[in-house]
């Protein structure tokens, strides 16, 4: 349950209750301003795996500092070339190794658990950000394995789920927790949405059947917003159910799609892509999909892959690890997920690790869990890389964290420090 | 034949002749009660009344008239009124308010479940006041309930607000608030994948379906000036009807906030299970809550609800006018108190703030001159468990006595 700050006035209220009143309430008031004052904060670590895409900003950097300003990183460098200012509130962490907050491209747990609406196949008027209950107790656990933003989409029982969320796992009120909504649009392409009441969409042309009619009258009724917006036509009347679709076919927000499987993952680039001209993700990817690497590749579209990493190919009577082969096919945009709860939100690291066990490669695989799934989100301008100007959400660890042996010791959230194991339980 | 026809027109013309007589001598026996008030009027005594408008009184008389409370006191002149002395053991407090009730409504009333929005079905029709339901309520001292429909629509209807001692001449508000539920509760029949022509294949079957419900109604409501079945949600974002919303959770307190913002409309939070998680903003905003009971003996509650017991004393610790409801309002009003409000608040929870919330006050909820001389006599504290309702007494008259009923 959100731990936020209507939490802190209510155990603010109870201190003034539980007599001492003013006094006690003068000390606490002071406690709380000078909270405020301190929200300049100088983190000193011994390395940094930065993620970072600018070259002026190091990979690595050893002794590390990172200046934190209101919620976001000021500056970072070695502490030959940054200097504290005064007044800063110095955190150290001499012998840890920093990175950004993870990133999960695919998460289910971000709120309640209300997935699915399996009436009708195709949902665009459904969104989650009403279901978001911020600093849950799943995230709480997962913010403990370092996981900072996740993108809360709605299930793969219809074509078209709803609208999902890209939020972050601290606490916070509902405004303060969700970084944008609508984040992106789920859409499911085969397997689950398959119908057996008698309607369309038994199987797979009839599915793509009702998605393209869906995102057709979507794209209809945008251009008709922008033809207005250019002036190039009278205004058309707003349509709350298709209203999601304008930041979609403005490639503002990405599509998330539940593909897996060669034929179904070519039918979400032709379409999804090259028909419609959406951004989308590849939200599985998984089984023998990644031999279409290079189309992958070539368009430059972000592969998201899991719950499943390997993939047996008969063939060459070998285990394949899905995400090197994406690597290897030249896919750059490239990372895991959890589908949490499927696997436990907590271990998107492992995800990561896993991938690295089959041949992937590790510094691909930390830039995996953060900033390229930051880039697939498109949330790479908040999240993703410790870079300055960008959110202060900072995971610091025993070594890198592909490294199972390592865990996490403190993870900051907009500066905030949201979990540590010196105050908190530690968990893993 | 004739002759029958002749008698019955002489003894008819006797008869309208009689009745006019008595009819005329009546308005003036009527101006004269008028004119000497006292005439009629009643003095209630009892060992301490608690009027929930200032200091309770020990010893306590109300004077009524015509059903109205003329005057409070501790030493009234009895004048030419009748006194009833309840005895100096007795406790005379309001009768209580239950502004959340389904008393004397069935399921088959109160709930339409073959469509998610009915925004204008009314319960009043269906209002059965020899049921158990409200003869209990009355026993245990509720002498004003909401009757409000059920929780399977997302629109679910219309309340009235009745006395739950007369029948449809006692109704306080037959048109009152709109009922809506942003809960779970409109899901739980309908369900996908079931035969294609079954009724239940209807959205929503969960939360996302039911914000959606929702908002393309109130969506629908703004565009169609004329779409009378709508009517009431056009009323409540105006202001001009009082608007229920039945959520529990965390997640559906906030969303009543989030579509409040969207659609421009202030509503009443009944339910308010989590409300303890989203203090703050209930305070900031203003919102009036009507709290139903909080479970016990269970780990989680409806709708895996986090349980707060001391709820109601949260609510009042920030400020926030609410009341408490249930079928035994006493017994909620014990609870209450027991796990930290204080006891004016508990007593006030369940009289003047529910009628406050109703917007009823001018008639119910406390004693004061020109209110409706609802009364509850116990035989101790209220707050006591071992205190019962002895007797309850509506509009003056004495309507259940423990002495004379089954129990």
């Amino acid at each position: 349950m959100p731990e936020n700050s209507l939490m802190w006035e209510t155990r603010l209220a109870q201190r003034c209750k539980n007599g001492l009143a003013a006094l006690l309430c003068c000390f606490v008031a002071c406690q709380v301003q000078s909270l405020f004052a301190q929200e300049v904060i100088a983190l000193k670590v011994g390395k940094i795996f930065t993620c970072a895409e600018d070259d002026a900003i190091p990979s690595f950097i050893s002794d590390g500092v990172i200046l934190i300003r209101d919620g976001k990183i000021e500056a970072i460098g070695n502490k030959h070339q940054i200097e504290i200012p005064d007044g800063y509130q110095v955190i150290e962490h001499l012998d840890g190794f920093a990175m950004p907050g993870l990133v999960e491209a695919h998460s289910h747990v971000g709120g309640t658990s209300d997935l699915n609406e399996m009436v009708y196949p195709t949902n665009p008027e459904l969104r989650n950000w009403d279901q978001v209950i911020p600093h849950n107790r799943r995230l709480k656990v997962a913010i403990a394995g370092g996981i900072t933003t996740i993108c809360f989409i709605p299930g793969s029982g219809t074509n078209m789920g709803g609208f999902g969320t890209l939020m972050k796992t601290g606490p916070g009120t509902l405004n303060e927790v969700i970084l944008k909504a609508p984040g992106v649009l789920k859409i499911a392409q085969a397997g689950n949405p398959e119908r057996s009441t008698g309607e369309v969409g038994s199987g797979r042309m009839g599915m793509n059947y009702v998605i393209r009619q869906q995102l057709t009258e979507g794209q209809l009724y945008v251009r008709q917003w922008d033809d207005y917006e250019r002036g190039q036509a009278p205004k058309p009347e707003v349509n709350l159910r298709l209203e999601n679709f304008k930041p979609l076919f403005r490639r503002e927000i990405p599509v998330a799609v539940h593909t897996q499987q060669y034929q179904v993952v070519m039918t979400t680039i032709r379409m999804l892509h090259d028909e419609f001209n959406l951004k989308i993700l590849i939200d599985h990817g998984t089984f023998d999909a990644f031999h279409l690497g290079e189309e992958v590749a070539k368009r430059n579209i972000p592969a998201m892959i899991g719950p499943r990493g390997f993939w047996y190919e008969r063939q060459v009577g070998q285990i394949l690890g899905i995400v090197e082969q994406y690597e290897q096919r030249g896919v750059k945009v490239l990372g895991v997920n959890t589908d949490a709860p499927v696997v436990p939100q907590e271990e998107l690291s492992f995800q990561a690790t896993m991938a690295v066990r089959y041949g992937w490669d590790e510094e691909r695989a930390i830039r995996g869990v953060t900033i390229e799934a930051a880039k697939a989100l498109m949330i790479d301008d908040r999240v993703g890389s410790l870079e300055p100007g960008k959110d202060a959400d900072i995971v610091i660890s025993t070594g890198p964290i592909i490294d199972p042996r390592n865990y996490v010791t403190e993870v900051f959230i907009n500066g905030r420090s949201v979990y540590d194991i010196k105050t908190h339980k530690r968990l893993f | 034949m004739n002759c029958v026809k002749r008698i019955f027109a002489r003894n008819l013309l006797a008869v309208t002749i009689y009745t006019s007589v008595v009819h005329m001598l009546a308005v003036y026996l009527n101006l004269t009660v008028l004119d000497s008030p006292l005439a009629a009027q009643t003095l209630f005594k009892a060992g301490k009344v608690i009027t929930m408008a200032g200091d309770p009184l020990s010893p306590g008389m109300v004077l009524v008239n015509e059903g109205k409370i003329v005057s409070v006191g501790s030493a009234l002149d009895q004048g030419n009124a009748r006194l009833v002395d309840l005895g100096d053991a007795a406790v005379l407090m309001p009768g209580l308010v239950n502004a959340y009730s389904q008393a004397g409504l069935s399921g088959a009333v109160r709930d339409e479940v073959t469509k998610e929005v009915t925004a204008t079905y009314k319960v009043d029709l269906g209002i059965d006041w020899n049921s158990q339901s409200m003869k209990r309520a009355l026993t245990n001292g509720i002498t004003t309930a909401c009757l409000t429909p059920g929780t399977e629509n997302v629109f679910a209807g219309i309340a009235s607000t009745v006395k739950t001692a007369k029948s449809n001449a006692a109704v306080l508000q037959n048109d009152g608030a709109l009922v809506a539920n942003l809960n779970t509760d409109p899901t739980r029949r309908n369900q996908a994948r079931q035969r294609p022509d079954s009724i239940y294949l209807r959205i929503p079957t969960n939360r996302m379906g039911v914000v959606w419900v929702m908002r393309s109604s109130f969506d629908m409501a703004q565009r169609n000036e004329h779409d009378e079945s709508l009517a009431p949600l056009r009323q409540v974002i105006a202001g001009e009807r009082p608007f229920f919303i039945v959520s529990r959770t965390f997640a559906d307190i906030e969303t009543m906030y989030t579509l409040a913002e969207e659609f421009g409309f202030k509503s009443i939070l009944v339910g308010g299970q989590e409300s303890n998680l989203v203090l703050s903003k209930i305070a900031e905003l203003k919102t009036d809550v009507i709290l139903t009971p909080v479970p016990t003996g269970v780990t989680s509650g409806e709708e895996r609800t986090e349980i707060c017991l001391n709820r109601a004393g949260k609510l009042a610790e920030h400020g926030i006018r609410f009341c408490l409801s249930g079928d035994d309002l006493l017994a909620e009003a014990r609870f209450a108190y027991r796990h930290g409000l204080n006891s004016q608040q508990a007593l006030a929870a369940v009289t003047l703030a529910p009628a406050q919330i109703l917007a009823i006050q001018e008639r119910v909820g406390s004693i004061e001159p020109g209110k409706d001389a609802d009364f509850i006599v116990l035989n101790g504290e209220p707050l006591e468990l071992t205190s019962r309702v002895m007797k309850v007494i509506v509009d003056g008259e004495l309507v259940f006595d423990v002495d004379g009923a089954s129990r």
